[in-house]
Order: C-alpha cells, then structure tokens, then sequence
C-alpha cells in the first residue's frame, strides 16, 4: 500500500537538494503530469494566470516516487508564505483523504 | 446582520444523515461530485423554509419526477413522497413497512426545527373520489368482482412537527406545531383542514428544469416595474443580447398577458423565443423578489450561461441579493461559477464554499481570505 508523504520547504534551493538527496534512496521524480498518484491531484492548480502574474512560475509541487512511496515536495517561496502555503494544501486535503482537523 | 440561515443540521434527509453546514454566508456555493447531496441540501433547506404545508412537500419531492415540465400536486406520487426520507434496506418487503423520520434543524436569524415522520395508511373508500376524470378501463376491469361501493385504498401519512420561529430566541419547547396530512394512492390531494398559510421563511428554488408560466412570470415584471427596478433587470438582460432595449408586459388576450422583449433588430418578440441563458437569467431575476428576506436557492447555477456572462450576472445577482435581504445558494460543478462568485463578492467574506465528501465525510468550509488565496493565488482547485 503507498505511502504518502508531503514535505514543505522555504524555496526551490531547498527542494533541489531534497530531490538530490531522496535520490540516493531510489526515490525518482515524476516529469509527467499523468504519472502523479491521483492522491495529489488537488495540489495541481487547475487555472492560469498565478496571482495575474503572466510571467511567474505556477506554482506546482514537485512529485517523486519510490517502492510504495508517493512524495510531494511544497516549495513555500519564502518563509513569509509557509503557514499560508500548509494551511491553504491541508484544507484542501483534509477530510477528503487525511482525517485532519 | 447574521444570515437567515447561519448553521444547517441536517440529521436525516433523503441519503444525508448528520449533515452539519456551520457559519453559512450571505452567499454559499454548494460544491461536490455527483450524487454528493447537493441537490438534497437544497431540498433540505426548501422543507425547513416551509415545513407546515403538504404542498411544499409534494413539489419538494416531484421536483426529480418531473423532468422538464411543470411539477403537478394534483395526485402526489407517494413514492416520490416516501424518498425524501432516508432508505436504509434493499429488501423491498421491509421497505413496504418503512417507517422514516427526517430531522432538520435550521439556526440563524430565524431558528426552526423540523420532525418528520411516515407511515403506511389504509382504508376501505365509499367511491372512487377524485379519480373519476381519469377513467382507466383497464381498472374498471378489475374492479369487476369488488362491490362498487367499497375498495381499499392505500396511502401515506406523514406528521410533521416544526418549531415556530423565533427569531433567534431561546425556545420554550422543542416542537410547537404539529400537522398530519394524508396522500392517498391515485387520488387528488386534498387540504381539508385550513388554507395553505404562509411560509416561515420566504424561499423560492430555480432548478435546471424549472418552469414558471408566462402569466406569471408578467405579474412580476409588472412588480418590478413598479417599484422601479427595471433598470437594474435590464442592464442584465443586455449582457446576454446588448440590442435588448426593454422588456413589456402585453396583452395577448381579453385576460392574458406575455412577457415580450423589445430588440432593436426584431422590434416586440415574446421573451420565450430568445436563447436558454437570458431567459434562465430573467427567471432568475424575476423569481428573485419572491425571496425577499428569505432564501434563493439555485440549483446548477451556471447551466445555460456562457462563463464570459458569469461574473457580470453573479455580480448582479449577489447585489441583488443583498438589497433584497436575501441569502443565496447555490450548487456548481463549475470552477469558473465558484471564481465569478468571488470576483463579485466586492466585501470578500461573503462567499462561503462548501465542498460535499464521499463516505459521510463531513463537508469542507472555504471561506473569506483562505478561498480567495487558495483560487487567485494558488490556482487550486476546491470542487
């Protein structure tokens, strides 16, 4: 049975080295968009433009895989956003899958 | 000012059991997968607003049965009656005998408390009363060896138990009022107590297949025009078709009268020729007044509506609630429903989503500040 696990980081430094990192561990990061496990299908956004912003990044976590190990790895874009940024992917998951609250 | 309603439980009602809405909104965007209950919530919320009238559950419960053309309460379909409340057996024999109870209990700005309960009934009838007009040979047949003057008729009671409303005060007794109606098989329903009174709380409900006569719909342009809030329904009417330049009441008859458009390309067309969206947005707009400090419940909210009109019409609509007093709400399986919501939520606090779960999982409340980053910021999906 997979397991899920949700990291949150401060910024893209941080996710590189834990990708880096979990590789050693025969974790792999998943490229395409149909391999994520459905599980984290709400933390994919679903619209376009990110805050009317044309030319930033849409913020999209970045998923890896190992031996029945789903991981999704949250980059918060500053410390500033890391309450709002677990607040704002906890509500959406919880109840739903995670009996959180 | 709270909202009408501000906390809904609904214990049990068709397939929701233990169904707690808390903190509802001015506006509440019902969301979820099919069959989640959303449609129920609303039904729900229409019994709570009018438990004391058989006709509020009659068309309550046709309102599925009835497809694409107008409820009718003349013979109630008691089986339609009998699935309002919750069906826990498959076996078909303990269903005959089932006995449901639907609890529903509303706190806000008014507070009611709704128990009801259902019961087979049967009797020997003296005639075949109110049935006459509907002569089936096929049963005349049957009746053959019966005596003409007795058969056995079957039906349904249900006993409703309401609290008044309070207004928000502590209440004295659990439940005040009691009404008994009987629905019986093949027959005309008929009030026999009293006139149909007034709703507690005054609710309309506009659903995809939602049908309301020209005639009507007439009398409340008529009404609008009157108290002087054409203007605003206009502005509306023109998003859909900007050549609209007004809407008339007119005579078609020595006591009839149409709802007609006036078009700068077609001159006086009446209003039912016109496309599926603007004349869902007239309903809308016309049915509203009805709601006044009440309920509007819509179901499906943007059938019909290209999503370029979404955020002008939910614009309208949400300042149209608000100076009607009325709390809004509505069901959606469009993402891009739940952001014209919030594009016209100018306060950002009154819109309030509620995302239905599978598995008697309790819903999930986004609200306020926390829905707009999750939608404008993140980009996430809350449906």
């Amino acid at each position: 049975m997979t397991k899920y696990c949700y990291l949150l980081t401060e910024g893209a430094q941080d996710i590189a080295f834990l990708i880096k990192l979990l590789k050693y561990q025969g974790i792999k990061q998943i490229e395409k968009r149909s391999q994520v496990d459905s599980f984290w299908d709400e933390l994919i956004p679903k619209t376009f433009s990110h805050n009317d912003e044309l030319n930033r990044q849409v913020p999209v976590p970045k998923f890896l895989e190992g031996d029945e190990l789903s991981i999704a790895l949250q980059g918060a874009v500053g410390d500033t956003r890391l309450v709002n940024t677990i607040q704002e992917d906890l509500d959406l998951k919880s109840d739903r899958h995670l009996n959180y609250r | 000012m709270n909202p009408v309603i501000q906390n809904l439980q609904i214990n049990s009602f068709r397939g929701l059991k233990g169904l707690n809405l808390s903190d509802l909104g001015w506006v509440n965007i019902l969301v979820g997968k099919n069959n989640s209950g959303k449609t129920t919530i609303l039904e729900a919320i229409s019994i709570v607003c009018n438990p004391l009238d058989p006709f509020q559950w009659i068309g309550t419960s046709e309102r599925r049965l009835n497809i694409g053309r107008a409820p009718t309460a003349l013979r109630p379909s008691l089986e339609s009656i009998k699935w309002l409340f919750p069906q826990e057996s498959n076996d078909l024999k303990a269903r005959q005998q089932y006995q449901g109870e639907i609890e529903i209990n509303a706190s806000g700005n008014i507070n009611i408390s709704v128990l009801a309960t259902i019961s087979e009934i049967y009797s020997i009838g003296a005639e075949k009363a109110d049935s006459a007009d509907e002569e089936d040979p096929s049963i005349e047949a049957e009746d053959v060896n019966t005596l003409e003057t007795e058969y056995a008729r079957s039906g349904i009671e249900l006993e409703v138990l309401s609290t008044a409303p309070t207004d928000g005060q502590p209440k004295l007794f659990d439940y005040e009022i009691e009404e008994t109606f009987q629905f019986w098989e093949d027959e005309r329903f008929v009030q026999r107590k009293r006139s149909r009174g007034k709703a507690l709380v005054n609710h309309v409900t506009v659903y995809p297949s939602y049908f309301s006569s020209d005639v009507i719909l007439a009398l409340r342009l008529t009404q609008i025009t009157k108290e002087g809030t054409k203007n605003d329904l206009l502005e509306v009417v023109k998003l859909f078709d900007p050549e609209i330049l007004d809407l008339h009441v007119l005579a078609t008859s020595q006591n009839r009268s149409s709802l007609y458009i006036e078009h700068r390309k077609l001159g006086l067309a009446p209003f039912y020729t016109f496309g599926d969206g603007l004349k869902k947005m007239l309903l809308i707009a016309l049915t509203l007044p009805l709601a006044k400090n009440g309920i509007f419940l819509i179901d499906e909210i943007e059938t019909s509506i290209h999503f370029s009109a979404l955020s002008q019409v939910f614009t309208w609509l949400i300042k149209a609630c608000k100076i009607n007093k009325t709390q809004l709400f509505v069901t959606t399986h469009s993402l891009e429903a739940v952001d014209a919501m919030l594009d016209a939520d100018s306060e950002k606090d009154e819109v309030v989503a509620f995302r239905l779960n599978d598995n008697n999982k309790p819903p999930q409340r986004f609200a306020g500040e926390l829905l707009q980053r999750l939608r404008s910021n993140r980009g996430l999906d809350v449906r």
